[in-house]
């Protein structure tokens, strides 16, 4: 494993600037459903914990299972042991964090005006990190395993990828789940 | 693997995450009146954070794998280093200056207007941003990594959450920052 800057440079520009234009096209949706959103302003707070701690899980384990393939530890399947192992100890924090963010903003519920009840505000919470988690876990591995089969360096390509498809998978999934529970 | 070890080391950077999420959401929420007077910031904001997250996160991916595989036992100063800061620095200046770019092309797809002086704007705002919160972030990529093998913490564990989350609130605010001098400066 070499790293000269001009490899790091051709690995990671076209993938970030893909990234870039995909981030670009986020904003504009946000943008769009910002209205619905600030009815209830809660859900604008979510945003960016849900985009957050998805990112950082799936940065955690991209860089995990980066480090794994290089030195060998983990070949490159998703029948390996150590690999799957990461892969439900990172559910299973991702899903701890979201239960007690939950069980945190039924809290507050009790000292503010939310404007929904707590019983659905929950369930919006744990459905839309649930979600979040499970898709982002499954790409990172996905992402990191297909980086490798193609010779690129996984640490160049996995988390870029995770965190941009994680900005749109958190905001969905709390529409999705804003739909299903409170409209 | 030990697991003991991942969720000691991970959980509370994760849980840390929530409150700094937290804190971002208010920056974002008190740049209002700059958002206002700057319109088509709003829309690069989200990509221009992300973009600074990306590219510390995959230095400190980069440099936790070359730990692993010993290849830092020079010191974080030797020319893998050396080398991973040059194209952690190339990246941030090209991608900054894409992005006014790309609202410039999407302006024409979609219904959104926007005059040559914004676009200027937006891209000093951009570029300077993108310049100096991506320095912030490669000295704080090194310290982490730095400070994690010495207290004999796995870097993989823990750079990435304390990256994207310090690197979302400096970014803001010096985004922030930068907005509302060019937008006084030349709006």
């Amino acid at each position: 494993m070499s790293y000269h800057w001009k490899n790091i440079f051709k690995e990671s520009a076209g993938l970030l600037a893909l990234m870039g234009l995909i981030g670009v096209a986020g904003g504009f949706v946000l943008g769009s459903i910002e209205e619905t959103l600030l009815i209830y302003p809660i859900l604008l707070f979510l945003v960016p914990i849900l985009n957050g701690v998805g990112g950082n899980l799936g940065a955690v384990l991209g860089a995990r299972v980066s480090s794994s393939l290089h030195t060998g530890r983990i070949s490159s399947t998703f029948k390996d042991e150590e690999l799957q192992e990461n892969i439900w100890v990172m559910m299973g924090m991702g899903f701890f964090v979201f239960f007690i963010l939950g069980i945190g903003v039924v809290s507050a519920g009790y000292l503010f005006d939310l404007g929904v009840t707590s019983l659905q505000i929950f369930v919006v919470i744990i459905g839309a990190g649930f979600i979040t988690i499970f898709s982002i876990t499954f790409i990172t591995v996905a992402v990191s395993l297909w980086a490798y089969h193609k010779g690129l360096d996984p640490d160049n390509i996995v988390i870029p990828v995770e965190t941009t498809l994680c900005d749109f998978i958190g905001i969905v999934s709390l529409a999705l789940m804003v739909w299903l529970v409170i409209m | 693997m030990d697991r003991k070890r991942v969720v000691i080391e991970t959980l509370p950077m994760l849980l840390l995450c929530v409150l700094g999420g937290a804190l971002a959401g208010s920056v974002l929420a008190g740049m209002e009146r700059v958002l206002e007077m700057i319109p088509g910031l709003i829309i690069i904001v989200p990509a221009i954070i992300d973009m600074r997250g990306n590219i510390s996160t995959a230095l400190s991916s980069r440099l936790g794998s070359a730990f692993h595989l010993g290849l830092l036992h020079q010191g974080l100063t030797s020319d893998v280093g050396k080398e991973n800061v040059k194209g952690s620095l190339v990246l941030g200046l090209f991608t900054s200056s894409l992005f006014p770019v790309f609202l410039f092309f999407i302006s024409f797809i979609l219904p959104f207007e926007i005059t040559y002086e914004l676009l200027g704007v937006i891209f000093l705002v951009s570029i300077f941003t993108g310049v100096t919160s991506g320095l912030i972030l490669i000295i704080l990529s090194f310290l982490i990594v730095a400070t994690s093998i010495k207290f004999g913490v796995d870097p993989d564990n823990i750079s990435g959450p304390v990256l994207t989350t310090a690197g979302d609130v400096f970014t803001l605010i010096i985004l922030f920052a930068y907005a509302n001098l060019f937008g006084w400066l030349i709006l």
